[in-house]
């Protein structure tokens, strides 16, 4: 069980020593290919065991008591902590920004003083719209 | 979503190929997953590394950032432990399948290697339910619950794939407590997996 984890701590690794090399940037592009490939043999393995093909509609109402607790639970936590965070209560303006109160507002629209101390200035690639590989 | 329904769609052509037998015999999809995975995670691990933005997001957070994601995961691991009393499964067969946060390709089959292709199976469509629910949900839990309630919602998935709907339905403004909400998921889930598979 330990093999995938330091697999995973090994590549930070390497890529934390080869940062200075430009062209492996590119690296990061397999990771969409890796997954599709990943879900498409994981099918592989579905498709091929008759008797879990059979209680596929079973399975999905599982899956879907699951997520719903899942996510139930989470809404939950963030009822419990939203008080920490200005602006965060229910609806869009829930609470009117105030003047000196940037973290949360409007005007912190890149949310550097909501997450930050010191608000540095935003990292480049951080932004949404970003091309990132997609899919998990 | 166009993304999630591209990796749908491969997930749908794997099952559909070996289910009409269109693949050649013996073929070990076994074995193939845990290669793959293993090449994944290689990968996962060298862009996180590579990546020059995380030192300088972890070093510069407020603190109060990181209770979202305690959130997230109490949250979580309380609703399915507490589901779990109802369910054929166990109490850390229910949670693993809970911790995927919506990283349904690294979770599933993590567990189809620990716990069997069916718990696998029921991983994968509860963490793809979870992405969507995000993606459907998102305008209508900002206006009833709070913006970071999409957030919390779409797990380890809001630095990429819900955060576009996440940036037009809770605001711009939640865009960097997103993605450092979904950092720290995203590490976890293989430790949170692999923990609860094997106790």
């Amino acid at each position: 069980m330990f093999i995938p984890i330091s697999l995973m701590l090994a590549g930070m690794a390497l890529g934390f020593c080869l940062r200075k090399v430009g062209c492996l940037a590119l690296v990061q592009r397999a990771i969409t290919p890796t997954i599709l490939l990943l879900l498409f043999v994981l099918g592989v393995a579905v498709g091929s065991d008759a008797e879990l093909m059979g209680n596929l509609p079973l399975l999905g109402g599982r899956a879907l008591a699951l997520t719903l607790a899942g996510v139930g639970g989470s809404m939950i936590g963030v009822l419990l902590i939203r008080r920490h965070f200005p602006g965060a209560g229910a609806g869009r303006h829930a609470r009117a920004p105030m003047p000196g109160d940037m973290a949360g507002s409007p005007e912190d629209a890149s949310g550097m003083a909501t997450a930050f101390e010191d608000a540095p200035v935003p990292p480049a690639a951080a932004r949404p719209g970003e091309e990132r590989p997609h899919g998990r | 979503m166009g993304g999630s329904l591209v990796i749908l769609c491969c997930f749908c052509l794997g099952t559909l190929c070996a289910w009409l037998g269109w693949l050649p015999r013996g073929l070990p999809a076994h074995d193939a997953t845990l290669y793959v995975l293993y090449a994944l995670m290689l990968l996962v691990g060298f862009s996180i590394g590579y990546d020059r933005r995380l030192g300088e997001i972890l070093r510069t957070l407020r603190p109060r950032v990181l209770l979202l994601p305690l959130a997230t995961t109490v949250g979580t691991f309380a609703g399915t432990a507490l589901v779990s009393l109802f369910m054929v499964y166990s109490l850390s067969e229910c949670l693993a399948v809970g911790s995927g946060f919506a990283y349904y390709s690294l979770s599933s089959v993590f567990i189809t290697q620990y716990k069997g292709a069916e718990l696998g199976t029921v991983s994968l469509m509860a963490n793809i339910l979870r992405e969507l629910i995000t993606l459907v949900f998102a305008p209508l839990l900002v206006r009833w619950i709070s913006p970071l309630a999409p957030i919390s919602c779409g797990g380890a998935s809001t630095m990429d794939t819900t955060l576009p709907v996440i940036a037009r339905c809770a605001g711009q403004q939640w865009v960097f407590v997103s993605i450092v909400h979904a950092m720290i998921l995203d590490f976890s889930v293989p430790f949170w997996v692999t923990f609860f598979c094997t106790h």
